[in-house]
């Protein structure tokens, strides 16, 4: 076995909605492992929570009270350890127990910040406080170990500065040199990684000259800037038609090799990440539903996959369905709304295998994630022991 | 480019408009008023007199005083000058670091008190503020005379000339609203995509937002606190008898000059017009500049 870059466990990420005076649970149990020059899939519908996960681990949610459970175990950089030691140190009175191997908990504090109360359900978080550990923690991670490529591509570039400059900046983070042609040389070069052929004239752009596929490809080149141990790239296709979104998904696969990099590529569309992940994650709801590599996930034996990894697998057409003309298979119901408090199985809804004795078990409990196989794991009843 | 010009030429051309129609308010008003000055009672023909002479900067000789007025009021107006763009730099020092911490999440129960502070210092009113600051450096320091530009060589000269600057860019009820708009904008900007993205790559979140969330809120409050604060120099001007426009218009109103104060008037509406267009030119320009 490899050795773990960054273990994500039992997220849960909540929000307070004014306006219902009731908690939203977005993220409810998410756990994912991630792997040297691994790259890991994360998929699901829209509204499942995948972007408030990579969010998460970035320590950027935007929101009350956001984070308030789970642990996310990292490795750093080697330069990096000392000054992220001395983060996670810095104002704990108490001792923790943040490392696990080479691995440090970047959410250590959390649990002093967060108070649960169980009836009415009420979380108390000193939002304050957890922002300026956190915050301290994720400043020494952020960029040289991990980093991110946001799913809004257009808005996320510099309206103010020049695709050059915004380049240089991400190098700086690398490597301070005061050279400006070296660095510039370097900006250059990062453009040329991602097939951008004209680095020189690009450079002198403004990004809104840019086009999506362009802007694309620039935010790679941005984050690969500061080659991040572990970097997420969330829904890097959506928006782009199929022959960039194959080159998008090539590019990231070849920097992942040549930079020793491992990848985190979220989608909603599981015919992408099939063509790049080797382990995949399938969310639904906050919660993991299925995972394991990609084999057991894509082109599992009949009755070894999660229902609604069936269902996702199925709604993307094969080549043979094409030439046929089939019809697409879409996923009969909705997304359930977050906001309901799901005491058995969220999926129970749009189940078709709930019939007969196991039913009352999907109503009233909510599954685990049982193991099928070693690596291999559904949170399903019709898997359990 | 030309788009530049074209947007210039349109502001300029409204810029001209404005200038004119408040000489002509002037020109009517001040015939009401006993006295002379070029031009009055002449009608249409003497209006369009004066706007020569204005717009050629042939000001002529004062009838009350004898002198030549450009050698009066162009030193008053280089000193006000002075003392509105300094006591301008003042108040942006100030408030821009309180605005800056404000606008951090992690600070907030610490920038209060400092948001405190720019709220009180602002609403002291401005010749409340200046005697208070001269009676304690007067009587603290020593350092006398403090209120005289020209007994300065005798004194601290460098006293008499900041303490003005520094009294009017307190007091001028400008460093709240720079603060209530540098922080609020920087807030804003930095929950904005690209900002929370370039935090995500560890850049500096500061450096991401600096264009959108200070320097385009900068630009369009001072600019246009620029008319306040000439209002207040006024004041300033009398308690510490700095020789500005506002000392040499009050002179003038009670002598009844009237070329001195139409020229006065010209002058200030001019300058606050031209400070109006730079500020939309470059405010257009940074916006062009995206594209
Ligand atoms: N700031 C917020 N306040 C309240 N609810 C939020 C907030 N951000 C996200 N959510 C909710 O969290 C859920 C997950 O969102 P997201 O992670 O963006 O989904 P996706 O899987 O499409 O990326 C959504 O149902 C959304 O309504
Ligand atoms: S637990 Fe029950 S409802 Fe949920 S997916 Fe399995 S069979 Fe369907
Ligand atoms: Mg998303």
């Amino acid at each position: 076995m490899s050795r773990q870059i960054a273990a994500l466990e039992h997220l849960k990420v909540y929000f307070y909605d004014q306006g219902d005076r009731r908690f939203i649970r977005a993220v409810e149990d998410v756990g994912l492992t991630v792997e040297q020059k691994q790259v890991v899939g994360l998929v699901g519908e829209s509204g499942c929570g995948k972007t408030i996960t990579a969010l998460s681990m970035m320590g950027l949610i935007d929101g009350e009270p956001g984070v308030v459970g789970g642990r996310f175990f990292f490795r750093p950089k080697e330069e990096d350890r000392r000054a992220l030691i001395f983060a996670i140190m810095r104002g704990n009175r108490k001792k923790y127990d943040c490392r696990k191997g080479e691995l440090f908990d970047l959410f250590c504090g959390l649990d002093d910040c967060v108070r649960f109360d169980a009836d009415p359900f009420t979380v108390i978080k000193d939002p304050e406080k957890w922002l300026r550990k956190n915050g301290r923690i994720m400043e020494q991670m952020r960029g040289r170990n991990i980093s991110m490529v946001f799913q809004n591509t257009r808005e996320a570039l510099n309206p103010f500065v020049t695709v050059g400059s915004q380049l240089v900046r991400a190098v700086q983070c690398l490597e301070n040199d005061k050279n400006r042609a070296a660095l510039a040389a370097r900006a250059e070069e990062l453009l040329l990684s991602v097939r951008i052929f004209n680095p020189g004239y690009v450079m002198n752009m403004y990004p809104d000259a840019l086009s999506i596929g362009m802007s694309q490809r620039v935010l790679i080149a941005i984050a690969l800037a500061s080659r991040p141990g572990l970097l997420i790239a969330d829904e890097p296709t959506t928006g782009l038609d199929t022959t960039n979104k194959h080159r998008i998904i090539d590019l990231l696969g070849e920097n992942m090799e040549r930079g020793n990099m491992s990848l985190v590529i979220i989608s909603h569309n599981i015919g992408i990440v099939r063509t790049i992940a080797d382990r995949i994650y399938v969310m639904y709801a906050g919660l993991i539903v299925e995972h394991g590599n990609k084999k057991e996930i894509v082109t599992g034996r009949k009755n070894a996959r999660h229902p609604y990894t069936e269902a996702l697998v199925s709604s993307v057409p094969t080549d043979a369905d094409i030439k046929r003309g089939k019809k697409l298979k879409v996923i009969e119901g909705v997304v359930p709304d977050n906001k309901m408090e799901t005491e058995g199985c969220p999926f129970l809804p749009r189940c078709r295998y709930a019939k007969g004795g196991i039913r009352r078990k999907c109503r009233t409990r909510r599954p685990e994630l049982f193991e099928v196989t070693s690596g291999h794991r559904i949170r399903c009843w019709l898997f359990a022991g | 480019m030309s788009r530049f010009l074209k947007v210039f030429s349109r502001e300029l051309a409204n810029a001209l408009l404005l200038v004119i129609g408040v000489t002509a308010i002037l020109y009517l008003s001040f015939n009401l008023m006993p006295g002379t000055f070029i031009g009055k009672g002449g009608g249409v023909e003497g209006y369009l007199n004066l706007l020569k002479r204005l717009f050629s900067f042939r000001f002529g000789v004062s009838p009350v005083s004898g002198r030549d007025i450009k050698s009066l009021v162009l030193p008053a107006f280089r000193n006000t000058l002075l003392l509105t763009f300094g006591s301008l730099f003042v108040s942006v020092l100030i408030a821009v670091p309180i605005g800056i911490f404000s606008a951090y999440r992690r600070f907030k129960s610490y920038s209060w008190a400092l948001s405190i502070f720019s709220y009180i210092i602002s609403s002291i009113p401005v010749f409340f503020l200046g005697y208070l600051v001269l009676y304690v450096v007067a009587r603290y320091t020593g350092f006398l005379p403090v209120f005289s530009v020209s007994a300065s060589a005798r004194g601290m000269p460098f006293l008499s000339f900041v303490l003005p600057i520094v009294v009017l860019g307190l007091g001028n009820d400008s460093i709240s609203e720079i603060v209530r708009l540098v922080g609020g904008e920087l807030e804003r900007v930095m929950s904005l995509d690209y900002v929370i993205a370039a935090k995500a790559r560890g850049e500096n979140m500061l450096q991401a937002s600096v264009h959108e969330g200070i320097v385009i809120p900068l630009i369009s409050i001072v600019f246009s606190k620029i008319p306040f604060i000439i209002g207040g120099a006024v004041v300033v001007e009398h308690v510490f008898n700095w020789p500005g426009m506002g000392r040499l218009a009050f002179q003038a109103t009670l002598d009844r000059d009237l070329p001195v104060l139409i020229i006065i008037a010209f002058l200030s509406v001019l300058f606050v017009r031209t400070t109006t267009l730079l500020k939309d030119m470059i405010l257009y320009s940074y916006r062009t500049s995206e594209s």
